[in-house]
């Protein structure tokens, strides 16, 4: 049986840092596609990995959410190493991604699709529910509940995959590429909710290819280039 | 009137049986070729108690506990990834399962065992139809209350969700072998307690009627047609593959039998890979409303 991770009684070794990547290494068939990552995230923040399309990513979100094995390396997340567990005990911890493509339930209504994500805390149908109601009602999506999931626009997809993301209750959110396939008008939306994840005291990283595809202005900023960490972690400025 | 009553019995026996296997065939996207193992194990559990002079009641609770066993042991050992090593390991359970009760003296004669006269409530047996007319039906409700539950608490969630996107499922925690595992052995108890009421009811047992490999490719046809859209659909199905069973020899012997077996194993295979939904999904379902969820 696998038992949550209840972060609150780990010892938080780590000072003011949530999740520390150090030196990561992966390879997808054959290739080395990450030769050194670096990434320290502060609890509470919201970091920005920027990178051209191939920079690697997705694969280091993979990596830490445990769907992509990596080589060598350490991630640690309040001081406890995620490398060689499972996917679905690191989402118990609180470690949860968001995929460009979406996670999206296509034949569900959209209050199912996120009671999936709320019952990873409780078996309870009543507190799901309530946990999923929650969710939809920070994302804007209550008056959508009954709605089949495949008949969202592109928008309410993407708030749809941060409701079933914020039903799971997480301590770090990987947002990637989250505003990918929007216009502008629909990134300032998505912005708008993204940004309320943050105000709730959630963690984030937003994968993106560059600031402008990043829905919300991030504190700080990691570059990554083929698999590489590029420099030292940048503070955001007001001139963004 | 009896007739009416045989053909009950019959319709509600398999409908109960392809409801239980509807959980893995439809829910949970496992093929399984094993419900006649369990189905046997039921009744041959009854066969032993009336045997050795026992209760068949206690017979059918043993008989479902170690279909629960049986179950949990392969779902435990071979049930991870997407599941074709179980497949594999129930078509051979299977084919073996009918060889090895004729083979095995301490589960009655060989070919058939007819059960001794012992009419009464507590021996499983009635002297009129309508008792096992009743106890199929309950057995029945049991089967489809069961899916209805299925289908609104944590399990039916995950296995919704793992059938429908799998990778997005995962990201959202949802481990994939309990929901599983659940349905197996609680489909794998059903069926058992459906074999021990049948062969109550037919005051007997025999190989080839219970373990028959081409009984387990039938309860595993229907629960896959039916797919998990509609409640009922499994049911539905299952009633009228008794209602053609009962009026035609849907297996007959010889080159022919094996003909329709081979047949049946590729429909099986084609649905599962083509149709994973079932062949139900042209009909006009509602995309289901959570009771969950009260009006505004």
């Amino acid at each position: 049986m696998i038992r949550a991770l209840n972060v609150d009684k780990l010892r938080l070794d780590m000072g003011e840092y949530i999740l520390s990547v150090q030196n990561l290494r992966a390879r997808r068939v054959g290739r080395r596609l990450l030769d050194g990552v670096d990434l320290d995230v502060r609890r509470g923040s919201c970091t920005a990995l920027i990178g051209p399309a191939g920079a690697g990513k997705s694969l280091v979100f993979a990596c830490i959410v445990g769907a992509a094995k990596s080589e060598s390396g350490r991630i640690r997340y309040f001081g406890y190493e995620l490398r060689g567990r499972a996917q679905t005990r690191i989402a118990r911890t609180g470690v949860i991604r968001t995929q460009p493509a979406g996670a999206t339930f296509g034949d569900m209504t959209v209050l199912d699709s996120v009671l999936v994500g709320a019952f990873l805390r409780t078996s309870l149908p009543a507190r799901a529910r309530a946990k999923a109601r929650e969710a939809l009602a920070l994302t804007g999506l209550s008056a959508a509940a009954q709605v089949r999931a495949d008949a969202l626009d592109a928008l309410d997809r993407k708030r749809l995959d941060l409701a079933c993301a914020l039903a799971t209750q997480p301590q770090l959110l990987l947002l990637d590429d989250p505003a990918a396939g929007l216009s502008g008008d629909e990134r300032v939306a998505l912005g708008g909710v993204v940004g309320a994840l943050s105000d709730r005291g959630i963690t984030l990283v937003v994968a993106a290819r560059g600031l402008d595809a990043c829905p919300i202005r991030p504190g700080e900023i990691v570059e990554i280039e083929r698999g590489i960490t590029a420099g030292s972690p940048r503070y955001a400025t007001a001139n963004l | 009137m009896d007739f009416a009553a045989d053909i009950g019995i019959l319709v509600f026996v398999f409908a109960a049986l392809a409801v239980a296997s509807s959980w893995l065939g439809a829910y949970a996207r496992i093929v399984s070729f094993a419900p006649a193992v369990f189905f046997g194990i039921g009744g041959y559990a009854v066969a032993v108690s009336n045997l050795r002079g026992g209760s068949p009641w206690y017979g059918a609770l043993g008989g479902g506990l170690a279909a629960v066993l049986l179950a949990a042991i392969c779902g435990l050992l071979f049930l991870r990834g997407r599941g074709v090593t179980f497949t594999a390991v129930t078509l051979a359970l299977g084919a073996l399962a009918e060889p090895f009760a004729a083979a095995k003296a301490w589960l009655g004669p060989g070919d058939v065992f007819a059960f001794p006269h012992r009419i009464g409530f507590l021996n499983l047996q009635f002297a009129a139809k309508w008792p096992y007319l009743l106890l199929a039906l309950c057995v029945f409700g049991v089967a489809q209350a069961l899916t209805f539950g299925l289908r609104e608490t944590r399990p039916g969630f995950y296995l919704h969700a793992l059938r429908t996107n799998f990778g997005a499922a995962q990201d959202l925690g949802v481990e994939a072998l309990p929901p599983r595992l659940l349905v197996l052995v609680v489909s794998a108890f059903v069926t058992s307690v459906t074999g021990s009421l049948f062969a109550e009811y037919a005051l007997g047992v025999s190989p080839h009627a219970l373990l028959a490999l081409p009984l387990g490719a039938d309860i595993a046809l229907i629960g896959l047609i039916a797919g998990p859209r509609w409640p009922w659909g499994a049911a539905v199905a299952g009633a009228v593959y008794a209602l053609l069973a009962h009026l035609l020899p849907l297996h007959p012997d010889g080159i022919a039998g094996a003909v329709v077996l081979g047949a049946e194993a590729l429909a099986i295979v084609l649905i599962a890979v083509l149709r994973p939904d079932g062949l139900f999904t042209a009909l006009p379902v509602r995309a289901r409303r959570s009771p969950m969820e009260s009006p505004a």
